[in-house]
């Protein structure tokens, strides 16, 4: 048999051992990732505004809310992932009832995903040209008409840009959890491919891994450039 | 129409205090086109957005249509001879103040995502009008501004010319008494800036519009004013009936401006 071939038969012969488990890798990975970052956008999403917002200069201005939420989202940023992980760890089993798994690792993801979305919407929203702000208020729309009329829909391809974004570095950060039992394809590549030496279990989680921030990537950026209308000639 | 007293406005910049305007006072009538032209920095754009208060003056007063929208005197009031307590309009008295006046700016400032129809829809949607009546209102905007066969299209498909022509529709939406335009043609073609000039003027003869004219080009004051102001520096320096003040300048400044072609960026 050609070396190709024989290589080959031997991912098929590990994917029909592993099936079960790589697809429940896979799953768990999808699902906190998704359930994470849409957390972390409702949560993230009102920072982001207020801290635009309250900036000097803009349509609410508000010094010391604008410098308070900025500091907070900045201390939220600076602290590594894996030191959220384990200093969550009673808050994490007050919320879930345990602090391992899928769901457990749910909870430091969304809190490490709140400030990066706060300053992703941020972002997305200071992009907006001041002139459509100020012909808004010209016109006697109020903040909030500013910021649902033209704020939101000016930069929803960006903001789309920054959820694609969003997910894929919780797929880098959940695959870290799974070095502590988060579950999802890191903790099978920790536990198959480091602990017991096969690294060709390793090899294909780390394949499907890149396969999920690809398609993810593709998909975000496909939908914004389609929805943008400045792209229509 | 629009009455503007001894109007003042100071910048409180990191550098210290910046004067724009110093002890303007502007008299505008009804179905006046008022043309206000300047150089550049002379404080053309922030006198015509005290007049909608999208700047707060530092001290003066402002009445349109008889309402004062803005009263602050530099004198303290025990030293007034008539003293008259400080007006400064607020909440949702400012916000149907501004939707009772139309702006145009330099560039369209349209919204990049949504069509002509929805971007004229913008300003009646702020002021709350019903759906239907929306339609209706947007179809007349439309038509009155020649842009009706673009309804469906997004401003990355217009011309600049097309594109004033909405924003100047949309400045309509709520039927303002006034318009207040600041440079709308500077980013524009000549032959393109005749024809938003004709239309405004359009606009000024079968709406009975107001119309206050920011610009740096004498031809644009030939065109369609008739009255002009000319702004040097903080200050009105001249003003009148355009044929009194164009035959007759007065100052250097206004001699200037009316030598000075097209491209005069100063
Ligand atoms: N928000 C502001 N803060 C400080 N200075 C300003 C501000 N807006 C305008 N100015 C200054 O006021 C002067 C007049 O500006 P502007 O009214 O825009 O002039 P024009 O429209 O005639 O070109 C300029 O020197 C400008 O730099
Ligand atoms: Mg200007």
């Amino acid at each position: 048999m050609p070396e190709s071939l024989s290589f080959l038969q031997a991912i098929a012969d590990l994917l029909s051992e592993f099936k079960d488990l790589l697809v429940l890798g896979t799953w768990q990975t999808l699902y906190v990732t998704f359930l994470a970052t849409s957390i972390a956008y409702v949560l993230g999403t009102p920072l982001g505004i207020l801290v635009v917002v309250t900036a000097p200069g803009s349509i609410a201005p508000n010094r010391p809310v604008h410098e308070v939420l900025g500091g907070i989202i900045n201390i939220g940023r600076s602290i590594p992932f894996i030191i959220l992980l384990v200093a969550l760890i009673p808050f994490t089993r007050l919320v879930v009832g345990t602090s391992i798994g899928p769901n457990a690792t749910i909870v430091p993801l969304t809190i490490a995903a709140t400030p990066f979305v706060a300053r992703m919407i941020e972002q997305s929203l200071i992009e907006v040209e001041n002139g459509l702000i100020e012909m808004a208020q010209s016109m006697g729309a109020t903040s909030r008409q500013i910021i649902f009329k033209v704020l939101l829909p000016e930069s929803l391809p960006s903001i789309i840009r920054g959820i694609s974004i969003t997910i894929i570095s919780l797929v880098g950060y959940y695959a870290m959890a799974g070095a502590v039992g988060g579950g999802g394809l890191g903790d099978l590549a920790i536990r198959y491919g480091y602990y017991r030496y096969k690294s060709d279990v390793m090899f294909v989680t780390i394949v499907l891994l890149v396969i999920i921030v690809e398609v993810i990537q593709l998909l975000g950026n496909g939908a914004a450039k389609r929805m943008d209308k400045r792209n229509i000639r | 129409m629009i009455k503007i007293q001894n109007l003042y406005k100071v910048f409180k910049t990191e550098s210290g205090h910046f004067k724009a305007l110093e002890d303007v006072s502007l008299h505008v009538e009804a179905e006046d086109i008022y043309g206000i032209i300047g150089m550049s920095g002379a404080g053309k754009s922030t006198l015509v957005r005290c007049i909608n208060l999208l700047e707060e003056p530092t001290y003066g007063e402002i009445v349109i249509e008889g309402q004062c929208i803005f009263r602050k005197m530099r004198k303290k009031a025990e030293e007034a001879e008539d003293p008259q307590e400080n007006v400064r309009l607020t909440g949702s008295d400012l916000l149907a103040l501004r939707r009772e006046i139309g702006m145009i700016f330099q560039t369209p400032n349209l919204l990049m995502q949504r069509n002509v129809e929805r971007n004229i829809a913008f300003p009646l949607e702020v002021a709350g009008v019903p759906k239907e009546k929306i339609q209706t209102r947007v179809a007349e905007l439309m038509d009155l501004v020649s842009i009706s066969e673009k309804a469906h299209n997004y401003p990355s498909q217009l011309s600049g010319g097309q594109r004033q022509r909405v924003s100047i529709a949309r400045a309509l939406a709520n039927t303002p008494k006034i318009l207040l335009c600041d440079e709308p043609t500077s980013a524009l073609d000549s032959l393109t800036t005749n024809q938003i000039l004709d239309l405004l003027w359009d606009i000024n003869q079968k709406l009975r519009v107001t119309i206050i004219m920011i610009t740096h080009e004498i031809e644009i004051v030939k065109k369609i004013c008739n009255k002009v102001a000319v702004i040097d520096q903080t200050r009105i320096v001249e003003q009148g009936e355009i044929g009194q003040v164009l035959l007759n300048p007065g100052k250097e400044i206004t001699r200037q401006l009316l030598r000075g072609t097209r491209g005069n960026y100063a």
